[in-house]
């Protein structure tokens, strides 16, 4: 049943032809549609809001795509990323290792990264856990780095390096999220791991950005082979997942997860979990994805401004 | 042009996102039209509170001159804000205007917004759109006349040349009765516009979208608002997207963006039928193009912006109001799929 057909795998085998980074996932960019459009499968959900997206050559594979990335755009990538993620108000679902250093390009594993925090800000917004209200604002504040404090926060790294930071997580009326996040987890958790032993020391940008750039090249050279010959599972089961394999890595999870139709919730419909912490904070969560923004800048924050008179609590 | 004390007016704006009232010292309303129209709109309502919806522009005055928070740029002076001074003053009164200035640009369909700013004995003149803003030097009122030509042309001035957007008018009640019928998400709705995209045929798409929310946000960026609309033509519900697209090297109009995503059978994206740039040289951004010559350098944050409107016919729900989360995990999977940058071999 959950199956993809023919068409569908012609279809990504097509997509993959063009390299597209969306470059802006966020809880408000996937949408919910019926899984059937006249006879076509729809898989149940769109990805939209396209307009910041990036596409390179159709005919430029990887290799030149990263090397590419990594000389000619990243004043580019720079600029682009104040705009998106401050601006726009999507920093909590940007992937760590671009919070954690901006001048680095945006490559395809950071679009995946993001489906991690989506899906993580979903399931402690929306979904019933045993975490307290104030375990789900910590990892809103994590999700949340402070753009302007002296060096951008590492606390989403660190989240993603601890094996053990989702313990608990359990979704008691589907279970299957829960584990599937856990699992997501810990595939980001040994990529980031990993990376962390190929850059001893963040400082060292451009020594660490060479090796790390090798190294991808060289897997990549093996990957290119294996186009559509790739089996999911096979990188799972292995101690080490390579950035080429995370994409065909999470999809399997997610299929694993949906294969059973047990123990999914029957009516367990969106219910906002409250998170203790700020009213912004709090009303942010409330009013969707996109009115979240960081206010660590005074200048743009008008919200708190007392000539500005506000209403009676 | 009709001028009002509004620092002690409600704030009437209607569809208001913002926690505290708004209450700019003075607000400048237009007087209404008188039309020959055979079939006019009804007049406008009289000015009974501060509705930012339908301001021209709003006056603020300050009663020193040391609240002046614009400065010219020196040592001294912020790195980040060159413009701005450091003390927290300037910064509580940068804050007042720009929440006044961020009402009128979201509650209305604008291209630009004038905001005058009074410390004393001079004024300032703002301009703002979705790059960023543009600041007068201090004008001496009594001895200088820019003040008083300001006024007296803003006066004589097109809608367009005020700002308002020339592509967006109130809609017809007869088009506002066909869309209550054909979109659900419509009828509760009491204020509807009339929303233009050309299309490059000789007539130009119609459709009914309701009136834009006052939202808390800053005012430059994209401002993208999107509504479930009416398709005038065809008669159908539609997601239509209304934004100031980006203009940088490498990112491409939406409406591009998904004809290759459908040309390349990319599965999970939504039908797009119409996308377009909209309007003549008022619809691009225009702060990003001087302020090199006034500060010396292009900081990132001022990128210039275009405006631009996006018509899907696939209309979704959103991802946190699932019914089971069995949905809302499905729905994430669809969209892992749908960035598939790769082959990946499925069940």
């Amino acid at each position: 049943m959950y199956s993809e057909s023919l068409t569908h795998i012609a279809a990504h085998r097509a997509a993959c032809e063009i390299n597209i980074l969306h470059r802006d996932l966020s809880p408000g960019n996937i949408v919910i549609v019926p899984e059937l459009d006249g006879d076509r499968d729809t898989g149940g959900g769109l990805l939209i809001d396209w307009d910041l997206c990036k596409v390179t050559d159709a005919s430029a594979n990887l290799v030149s795509a990263r090397r590419n990335s990594r000389t000619v755009s990243s004043t580019f990538d720079v600029q682009f990323r104040v705009l998106t993620h401050f601006y726009q108000g999507t920093w909590q679902f940007m992937a760590a290792e671009l919070i954690e250093n901006p001048s680095i390009p945006h490559i395809p594993e950071h679009d995946l990264e993001s489906v991690f925090w989506v899906l993580l800000w979903v399931t402690i917004l929306y979904i019933d856990t045993p975490w307290s209200s104030s375990r789900r604002s910590g990892i809103l504040d994590v999700m949340t780095p402070k753009v302007y404090s002296t060096g951008a926060s590492p606390s989403k790294l660190h989240f993603l390096r601890d094996s053990v930071a989702l313990m608990g997580l359990r979704t008691r009326r589907s279970p299957h999220v829960g584990k599937l996040l856990r699992d997501i987890h810990k595939v980001f958790c040994k990529l980031y791991i990993k990376k962390a032993h190929l850059r001893p020391s963040p400082k060292e940008n451009e020594s660490s950005d060479a090796d790390e750039s090798s190294v991808a090249d060289e897997s990549t050279d093996e990957c290119t082979d294996e186009i559509g010959t790739a089996t999911v599972g096979a990188t799972q089961s292995g101690n080490e997942v390579e950035p080429e394999d995370l994409h065909a890595t999470l999809i399997d999870l997610f299929n694993k997860a949906l294969k059973k139709e047990k123990k999914w919730g029957i009516n367990d419909v969106a219910t906002y979990q409250p998170v203790e912490h700020s009213r912004d904070m709090e009303s942010a969560a409330q009013s969707g994805p996109k009115r979240s923004r960081d206010m660590g800048d005074p200048s743009v924050d008008f919200n708190s401004f007392p000539l500005a008179k506000r209403l009676p609590s | 042009m009709t001028v009002v004390n509004s620092s002690h007016m409600n704030d009437i704006t209607p569809k208001n996102d913002f926690v505290y009232l708004c209450q700019p010292n003075c607000s400048v309303f237009a007087c209404p039209v008188t039309s020959d129209d055979s079939d006019p709109l009804p007049p406008p309502p009289p000015i009974t509170g501060y509705d930012a919806s339908r301001v021209e522009f709003v006056v603020e005055f300050k009663s020193s001159p040391s609240h002046d928070p614009f400065v010219v740029p020196n040592k001294q002076s912020s790195k980040r804000y060159p413009l701005i001074s450091t003390t927290a003053t300037a910064h509580e009164v940068v804050g007042q205007i720009t929440a006044y200035a961020a009402q009128i640009l979201s509650s209305q369909y604008r291209t630009h917004l004038f905001t005058i700013l009074i410390c004393k004995d001079s004024a300032r003149l703002i301009r703002w759109d979705r790059a960023g803003a543009i600041i007068t030097e201090p004008i001496s009122y009594d001895n200088d006349s820019y003040l008083h030509d300001f006024l007296t042309r803003y006066d004589d001035a097109t809608p367009k040349t005020r700002g308002h957007d020339s592509t967006v008018a109130d809609a017809h009640p007869k088009d506002v009765k066909c869309a209550k019928s054909v979109v659900p998400e419509l009828t509760k709705e009491n204020s509807f516009l009339l929303i233009t995209i050309p299309d490059g045929s000789p007539t130009p798409k119609h459709y009914v979208v309701p009136r834009p929310r006052a939202r808390h946000d800053i005012p430059t960026g994209r401002w993208t608002r999107a509504s479930i609309a009416y398709d005038v033509q065809r008669n159908q519900r539609v997601f239509l997207k209304d934004s100031w697209r980006v203009l940088i090297d490498g990112v491409k109009p939406e409406g591009e963006v998904y004809d290759m995503l459908h040309k390349n059978q990319v599965p999970n994206v939504p039908r797009c039928s119409l996308g377009r740039d909209i309007g003549d040289q008022l619809h691009r951004s225009y702060t990003d193009t001087v302020v090199e010559t006034y500060i010396g350098y292009n900081p990132p944050c001022f990128t210039p912006h275009r405006h631009y409107r996006l018509v899907l016919d696939t209309i979704g729900e959103k991802l946190h109001e699932f019914k089971t989360s069995r949905q809302m995990v499905k729905a994430v999977r669809a969209a892992v799929h749908g960035k598939c940058r790769r082959f990946c071999n499925v069940l």
